[in-house]
């Protein structure tokens, strides 16, 4: 417990130091934004640089930072002047519903393809379906992107191009993240059934003479299952780091462009309340999937309680 | 020296199989041998191989494989569609796609393998302090790797490449920052394995430093998993660059870049899509040759029997 938040900690005091080193000053680039351009005389810029204390030294305003942070303030955009949190909490349904959407395509996908391809290891299914994966795997995710713009919206025009609102904007999207994660889900879905496939209580259950469906699903399956929970879990967190470039490309208006919105156009207010954001849910994730995983093994569970 | 001729009684043909496995047993050299032969045997690794070997010479014959200039615009041929002239077409500023391509590989290589040095350099030495010595050093090291991965990796680099300016110097430090915590788990794993040896302790006992240890005896146990990882991670490294430079922070213009020339091409996906299309395929062609070959090469290090279930 006490991990976390030193992790957590130390990812804030990372960017915020990432942040200070940048290049330019941050009170000009205030100036800028706030005011435009003929806002820029150096009375201007000191003014700003005071009231948003700037003018301290970076552990101070780390610690002022941290100050604000226990309040529950996490700033207010040095853009445009809304809350931090409250712009956070605003663009995180969508990036929500594009993660789950993309699971879900990933597991329909991932989990029947790793289980038959398996059983049937070595068929043609089998290596069409690996090198399919092994495609999947290395080919870049906002070039699927694009292909899947070129062929389904611009040539079929059965989806639009990018935004979002109705039912016909998540699925583009969904489906570059999706097939991404399936790609990757697929190959160690069928790497741990044939694991199970091959462990004693199976040739056991052939001996007693199971069918082959009946021990598939209902032996192999449920121990092959586990670890793949656990990478589940954790490819969720790999969604945030997806989903920012897939954002970007379809102008989805989720956690993922908001960050990137912001590291160009240096908010580190936001930048900062984002990263904190983005490394709480990582956390939080990670701890998800390590309780499940005692949950789901009787097997730790027996040995905890002994 | 000549081979000793044979014994008479060997000529016999019943006994040609003694002779048979006379052979194979004198074939039977080396750990390392082994791993060769199977690699070499695995039909998918051996094509990733000849991929890389490819890329490498294409990236570096560039300038007399490439038809056309790839930096020098030629306005007055925009938007070619593939033709045999410009057998990928051109692009917005009427250079030849093909030639970008190709000069493209030698940025793709250079970036990956610069990042791949440095993160095995740093992921090892880490991994080697951490889990040789363990106590408060390792689990400093390790609450560190632990803050590094809680950031989502890209967000990370682009904060870092956003902070320090667009550039391939600068997306190659981004990278770099984020991406050696996969060598110093690795390593940390094996060393701790490594460490409870006979010859480290007989080593110890002989008075041998930590130093000499490290690098003389526990480093060359542990590097199989590393030769791995690096493989792999040149293919990763590749991906990340290219969506780095696919958000304008990697290679500038005119620099041509696999992901930039895929960020340019964006903008005319109608009227030109081979734009988009080429500079896809051969950085999907270039990872996934990495990838065959890592795989490969975790096969034959490390086999797990794969027999066919018997029925």
């Amino acid at each position: 417990m006490v991990l976390m938040f030193i992790v957590i900690l130390g990812v804030t005091m990372l960017t915020f130091l990432i942040m200070h080193f940048t290049p330019g000053d941050p009170a000009e680039m205030i100036a800028l934004a706030r005011h435009g351009a003929e806002s820029l005389t150096p009375e201007n810029i000191e003014r700003i640089r005071v009231e948003e204390g700037l003018d301290a030294p970076v552990h101070i305003q780390y610690i002022r930072w941290l100050q604000h942070l226990l309040h529950g303030d996490l700033g207010c955009s040095l853009i445009n002047g809304e809350p931090v949190l409250s712009e956070i909490l605003d663009r995180f349904p969508a990036t929500l519903k594009l993660a789950v959407a993309s699971m879900f395509i990933a597991l329909i996908i991932a989990i029947p393809l790793g289980i038959i391809t398996a059983s049937k290891q070595y068929s043609l299914f089998d290596n069409l379906s690996m090198m399919g994966a092994m495609v999947g795997v290395s080919m870049p995710g906002f070039w699927f992107a694009l292909l899947l713009i070129h062929l389904f919206a611009l040539h079929l025009g059965w989806f639009p191009v990018c935004g979002s609102g109705s039912f016909e904007h998540i699925v583009l999207p969904a489906l570059t993240l999706g097939t991404g994660m399936a790609a990757v889900l697929t190959r160690f879905t069928r790497s741990n059934m044939l694991d199970a496939l091959r462990q004693d209580y199976i040739r056991t259950a052939r001996a007693k003479g199971l069918t082959e469906k009946l021990i598939t699903v209902k032996h192999a399956l449920k121990n092959a299952l586990i670890p793949v929970i656990t990478v589940i879990g954790i490819q969720f967190g790999r969604i945030l780091e997806g989903s920012v470039i897939v954002e970007t490309i379809f102008a989805w208006p989720g956690i993922g462009k908001l960050l990137v919105d912001s590291i160009y156009s240096r908010d580190f207010a936001m930048i900062q309340g984002g990263v904190l954001f983005v490394a709480i849910i990582f956390v939080l994730v990670n701890l998800f999937v390590d309780i499940s995983y005692t949950c789901l093994d009787p097997r730790i569970r027996y040995e905890e309680s002994r | 020296m000549h081979a000793m001729a044979e014994p008479a009684y060997l000529k016999n043909p019943e006994l040609k199989k003694i002779k048979k496995l006379r052979k194979e047993a004198s074939n039977l050299k080396s750990a390392k041998k082994l791993t060769f032969q199977r690699l070499k045997k695995n039909k998918i690794a051996m094509f990733g191989l000849t991929m890389i070997i490819l890329l490498l010479f294409i990236a570096v014959f560039a300038p007399w494989i490439a038809p056309h200039d790839p930096i020098e615009p030629n306005l007055g041929k925009r938007f070619l569609s593939p033709c045999k002239e410009y057998p990928m077409g051109t692009d917005d500023l009427g250079r030849c796609v093909l030639s970008r391509i190709i000069y493209g590989a030698r940025v793709s290589l250079q970036v990956s393998m610069t990042v791949v040095g440095i993160i095995a350099v740093i992921g090892v030495t880490l991994g080697l302090i951490s889990g040789y010595f363990g106590g408060t050093l390792d689990e400093l090291i390790m609450r560190f790797v632990d803050i590094v991965l809680a950031f989502p990796g890209i967000i990370l680099a682009m904060a870092v490449a956003g902070a320090l300016g667009p550039g391939l110097f600068n997306v190659m430090l981004a990278l770099a920052l984020v991406s050696w915590t996969g060598f110093a788990r690795v390593v940390r794993s094996s060393v701790m394995a490594v460490k409870e040896k006979e010859f480290v302790e007989s080593a110890r006992a002989l008075g041998c430093s930590d130093m000499y240890i490290m690098t003389r005896h526990i480093l060359p146990n542990v590097i199989t998993p590393v030769l791995v990882l690096a493989t792999l991670d040149m293919g990763f490294i590749i991906l990340a660059a290219s969506s780095l430079s696919f958000l304008g922070l990697g290679a500038q213009p005119p620099i041509p870049d696999w992901g930039s020339m895929l960020n340019n091409g964006r903008a005319f996906m109608r009227t030109a899509p081979f734009l988009t299309i080429f500079p896809g395929i051969a950085i999907t062609t270039a990872v996934m040759a990495f990838n065959f070959l890592g795989d490969g090469l975790r096969d034959a290090l490390d086999p797990r029997p794969q027999r066919e279930l018997k029925k």
